[in-house]
């Protein structure tokens, strides 16, 4: 009997780590050996790739927001789904005093042009207001590079 | 006096759905995983702005405080630490829509909506 198994590349990611060597050959065989060893900061430069990855439809129109909101609501998303796929199936635990999550933070100006990567921190115990799991990223590096890769989505996110 | 007096007026979800005259809102168009996380995103956002009363963080005003409420999380419990503050900077998911004024109003809105932001942090 054959069955066929649609599996997204985050779930293949986050799959092969745990895999037995057997289940390792054969999601090579699927994806190529290079895709494993690649960072996934090579395949997620871009919103759509985030998309990609993750198997996430794209942005929602949110049509049922009132008007003014909608753009929060989409950069919230689209932050979301950009996180997602990089930290390739970590989800913070926001009740693991043990565990840190790493954030971006940035420094706004007032004006769209000068809002800036500020630096990425990291919480264990405490949460700040809307940074939950959702939004937590699994490393400090990845926090860096997400903050300064997705400025804009960020931007979009905060200040609309 | 007036802080007093929207800290009277908005005690629910639906005090604050009244006083900004906001819809309740539909989110069957998102990801049903990812739904309960943005139905509380939004919550939070509709009690902000009612306790705000028309408050606008000024990002050009790097002394002026834009607080938040602050929480303590252990595999126990969840329970609100107090308010937390920053000036020029805005962290991941602290932006403009979920600011207030004063420390009271960020602390207030910890204590009495604390579920829902819990409901934002758990997503």
């Amino acid at each position: 009997m054959k069955k066929e198994l649609v599996i997204t590349e985050k779930n293949a990611k986050f799959f092969y780590e745990m895999a037995s060597d057997e289940l390792k050959k054969e999601l090579e065989n699927s994806f190529g050996k290079a895709f494993f060893e690649s960072d996934i900061t090579d395949s997620v430069k871009s919103l759509k790739d985030a998309f990609k990855v993750t198997g996430r439809p794209e942005t929602p129109s949110f049509s049922d927001v009132p008007e003014d909101l909608r753009p929060f609501f989409q950069a919230t998303y689209n932050v979301v789904v950009i996180n997602e796929a990089l930290n390739e199936g970590f989800r913070g635990n926001i009740y693991n005093e043990d565990e840190s999550r790493y954030y971006p933070w940035f420094r706004p100006s007032g004006s769209p042009g000068s809002f800036r990567f500020g630096g990425a921190s990291y919480e264990s115990s405490n949460a700040d207001a809307g940074a939950g799991s959702r939004l937590c990223l699994k490393n400090y590096d990845i926090a860096c590079y997400v903050g300064k890769q997705f400025t804009e989505e960020y931007r979009k996110m905060l200040e609309s | 006096m007036e802080t007093k007096n929207i800290m009277e007026r908005v005690k629910t979800i639906e005090d604050a759905f009244e006083v900004t005259g906001r819809p309740k809102v539909d989110f069957s168009n998102v990801p049903e995983d990812l739904r309960a996380y943005f139905e509380n995103q939004y919550n939070a956002v509709v009690v902000t702005e009612a306790l705000n009363e028309g408050y606008q963080p000024n990002w050009d005003n790097s002394r002026e405080l834009k607080w938040r409420p602050w929480f303590v999380m252990s595999p126990w419990s969840f329970r609100v630490h107090d308010a937390g503050c920053g000036s020029s900077y805005a962290a991941a998911g602290a932006g403009s829509r979920l600011c207030s004024p004063s420390e009271e109003i960020a602390e207030y809105s910890a204590r009495q909506f604390k579920d829902i932001w819990r409901g934002v942090q758990l997503g």
